[in-house]
């Protein structure tokens, strides 16, 4: 049995409240995917935003209803066994406001481990040993408005294991971290599956965390899986091609050429960088080409290939484009 | 040069102010049904308890005995009021949650000029309100004053509202360097409701409550604009000038605790939440 | 369990804050004291013989009082899901919430009776302070007399209040409306005047809500009747709870339904 299967799933939204009688209009957020995640797998889902991530995994949460298609998480159907999936689950939403910043963080944990059917014998010490793995122990009873958004983010991750769930959801769980928080989490993710052989979902936009971190991966974009794979196996793909990066100050042309993607842009700097796979005898072409539509080109290097040129080999476009 | 900058500056302000009210179409909706619901209230319970259009009781403390004009007339003034009281100070209030306020105040624009842009707004959507109660408080309660001592009263209520807007800046100059102004602005609200005399002659309070209205300028301007309706200027010489007077000392108040404020904002700063 | 998790959490939440609580009862005291003294002004005193006739309660204090705490509370529970809810889907603790092996709707009348209950503190004080500001005559035998349709009542409002839990799941912003609406039942329900002055096809819309009824037995109790000189009221109590609670459920099935097509609180 796999920890999640997926089975063709699609989810379309109504653009207005479909009222009895009322026709709406609808947009397709998922278009049909299918994956399998085995037990004690760390599956990643990347993509770039609004390319159907939170939607999928607010389906495979029993949070939204899915259009079509079926999933099954740990056996239980998505649509018929709700309770029986929540009781073994758990989500890290996006953002930093999943909890409540007028109670302190034993507060939070005290109230989430009674919705979610903690006994009360066990309570006190889950909470305890949760608010000491995620270093919140000395903290705890401060409210969580006083919290700095990295000691957010651990006490978001210790919520979600209050019920002990065999599956684990998290929604780009790095997303607006320092540095030093994000380098935990990661840590602290990989080392749930390692050592406690959790099933892990994350969902991210940052491909290295994606690379460095899962098992395998998913690249979600437009609502449509284009790949699938282990991160060494997806690399496979590019790699006989060179990757190049160029970056370039000022004016970009509106069309880029070759099948070179926008990868990275700094509005306060200005500079714009550009990346793809270009070969030796192409390499000069694509830098006359540049010149010649009065690009300012800062530097031309050679690149090792990573998943974003995986990622603009299938689609053409950068990840955060 | 320098004064039409900062024309131009108050202009902005304002405009900004403008477009965010109206921008909760709701809360405009529901802000003009409670002029009604009070009114009407009013009505009811009147006419519930004596059965009569009027009080002879209410003539004998006040000299109105329609009790439904003397309730339009200090709901108008409490309208006014609250809206340089709470209106103001939550306006401020909001924008240093939203984090927009710390802006405002890094731009070389004097300080009081955007609490003055606060003003402007206030004071227009306050005239707008009016014109739109008094004509159908008019038609639909049969509210029934002499017009020519109501524009007569006018520029009294305007001297009001200047000690009013003293008031909402020395609270709003308070409030930013509170802890939780929420709550702290709900109470003075709510004295400021109590004290008004809006629905009610102060003279029933009990005796230290009587002090503290008169005190603040709100019932005090209730009922020179009251008395001016009924009586005209002449007879209401007393209440016109006492107005005057606290109108003025709020005025230095505001202004004092303004420059207070703007002291205290650059050597503490400006808390973010 | 689920219940006693949620009413925890809201009451930490809302008695954390001491001057959040004064200046809650404050609002209480100060809206309710306008309309009290317009009412003595405008009589000259406190007794209303028109009053009596009408209502069987001459003393203006005194039904004012009663009417207008029952009111407070009644609209709580609508509070409840309209704030409430709605402050939840903002920040993003309602999904945390829906998102645990919980059912939903014990969440919700878990957040609804925690407010009923907060407020019904906050009312008990203000009562208190009614009582001794305009000195209203008082037994224990009264008080204790009036528990049982006070009970009766709070079930009512809950119920009540049950019928906006589902929309606000969909809408968040009914906010406003919901305000029209609370002082709207100021004048349906006679909280400040006696019905009689309303138009007879208003006096027959009033009897649809709880708190007409709920405000006219206790004031019945309070000048010395018995439950069966007010039975009437009573049975109209009584028959609108189940109608409320089931109404407020269907409605919720409704839109727990379509929340989960279309995501929670999202138009």
């Amino acid at each position: 049995m796999y920890a999640i299967e997926v089975n063709n799933l699609k989810k379309y939204y109504p653009k207005k409240i479909p009222f009895p009688f009322r026709k709406v209009e609808w947009i397709e957020a998922v278009k049909g995917i299918s994956f399998k995640v085995k037990k004690g797998e760390l599956f990643g889902f990347l993509g770039p935003n609004g390319a159907g991530k939170t939607t999928t995994i607010k389906m495979l949460t029993t949070l939204l209803e899915p259009t079509d298609g079926s999933a099954r998480i740990l056996g239980y159907d998505i649509r018929e066994n709700t309770r029986e999936i929540r009781r073994r689950i758990n989500l890290v939403a996006e953002g930093e406001r999943t909890l409540y910043w007028r109670l302190s963080g034993y507060e939070n944990l005290k109230y989430f481990a009674r919705i979610y059917y903690v006994s009360k014998e066990e309570e006190r010490e889950r909470i305890e040993s949760l608010l000491k793995l995620v270093g919140l122990w000395e903290k705890r009873n401060d409210l969580v408005m006083n919290y700095s958004r990295g000691m957010k983010q651990r006490l978001a991750i210790a919520k979600a294991l209050v019920n002990d769930p065999k599956v684990l959801f998290l929604d780009e769980p790095t997303l607006g971290l320092d540095v030093q928080s994000s380098i935990f989490v990661r840590e602290f993710v990989r080392k749930l599956v390692d050592e406690q052989g959790k099933t892990v979902l994350l969902t991210t936009h940052y491909m290295a965390e994606a690379e460095q971190l899962c098992d395998r991966i998913a690249i979600i974009d437009h609502g449509k899986i284009i790949a699938l794979d282990t991160p060494d196996n997806l690399k496979k793909l590019v790699m006989n091609e060179d990757a190049v990066e160029i970056r370039l100050k000022g004016n970009v042309p509106e069309e880029t050429p070759w099948r070179l993607a926008i990868v990275e842009r700094d509005m306060e700097s200005n500079v714009t960088v550009l990346r793809g796979p270009v070969d030796e005898e192409e390499l000069s072409k694509v830098v006359e080409w540049l010149v010649r539509r009065k690009a300012k080109i800062i530097s031309v290097e050679q690149k090792e290939p990573t998943l974003e040129d995986v990622f603009i080999r299938l689609t053409g476009r950068g990840l955060r484009d | 040069m320098e004064a039409i900058n900062e024309l131009r500056a108050l202009y902005g302000v304002a405009v900004k102010n403008w477009r965010i009210f109206t921008s909760y179409k709701l809360w405009l909706v529901s802000d003009v049904m409670m002029g009604f619901f009070f009114v009407g209230q009013a009505l009811l319970i009147g006419i519930g308890l004596t059965g009569e259009r009027n009080s002879r009781a209410l003539q004998q403390i006040t000299g109105y005995a329609d009790y439904v004009t003397f309730a339009v007339l200090g709901f108008m003034v409490l309208g006014f009021g609250l809206t340089f009281l709470s209106g103001f100070v939550w306006s401020v209030v909001d924008e240093l949650y939203a984090g927009t306020l710390e802006y405002s105040f890094a731009a070389p624009m004097r300080r009081i000029t955007f609490f003055m842009g606060n003003v402007l707004t206030r004071l227009f959507l306050s005239f707008l309100y009016m014109s739109v109660y008094v004509p159908i408080f008019i038609l639909l309660f049969d509210v029934r004053f002499n017009f020519l001592n109501f524009v007569k009263a006018l520029p009294f209520l305007l001297i009001g509202a200047v000690g009013m807007i003293g008031l909402g800046m020395a609270a709003a100059g308070l409030v930013l360097y509170l802890k939780d102004p929420g709550p702290f602005i709900t109470i003075l609200e709510m004295l400021v409701f109590a004290l008004s005399g809006a629905m009610y002659p102060i003279s029933i309070l009990p005796m230290g409550l009587q002090v503290l209205a008169k005190a603040l300028p709100y019932a005090p301007t209730s009922e020179a604009v009251r008395k001016i309706v009924a009586y005209g200027y002449t007879a209401s010489v007393n209440e016109i000038s006492y107005l005057m007077l606290l109108s003025g000392f709020y005025a230095i108040i505001g202004y004092l605790s303004y420059k207070w404020s703007e002291k205290q904002a650059r050597t503490v700063g400006l808390k973010s939440y | 369990m689920i219940l006693s998790a949620v009413v925890e959490k809201e009451f930490r939440m809302f008695f954390r804050y001491p001057l959040r609580v004064i200046s809650s009862i404050l609002v209480g005291i100060v809206f309710l004291l306008q309309f009290v003294f317009f009412g003595q002004a405008v009589l000259g005193g406190r007794y209303s013989a028109l009053l009596e006739v009408s209502t069987g309660m001459g003393d203006y204090p005194t039904y004012a009082l009663i009417g207008y705490v029952l009111w407070w509370v009644s609209v709580s529970p609508m509070e409840a899901y309209v704030w409430g809810v709605r402050r939840e889907l903002q920040r993003g603790t309602f999904e945390m919430n829906i998102l645990s092996p919980a059912k939903i709707v014990e969440l919700l009348s878990g957040l609804a009776i925690s407010w009923l209950l907060m407020d019904s503190v906050l009312m008990m004080i203000v009562f208190a302070i009614g009582v001794v500001i305009f000195a209203i005559p008082l037994t224990l035998l009264i008080i204790l007399k009036s528990l049982p349709i006070v009970v009766a009542s709070l079930i009512a409002f809950l119920g009540f209040g049950f019928v906006f839990a589902g929309l606000v799941m969909m809408l968040k912003n009914i906010g406003p409306f919901a305000q029209i609406f609370e002082f709207a039942m100021l004048f349906f329900s006679g909280v400040f005047f006696p019905l009689n002055v309303m138009p007879k096809a208003m006096i027959a819309f009033s009897k649809l809500f709880p708190l007409t009824h709920a405000a006219a037995v206790v004031r019945g109790l309070f000048v010395g009747k018995g439950y069966l000189e007010v039975w009437g009221e009573v049975a109209w109590l009584l028959v609108l709870i189940p109608v409320y609670w089931g109404i407020g459920y269907l409605i919720f099935k409704w839109a727990e339904r379509i929340t989960r097509v279309i995501g929670y609180g999202g138009y």
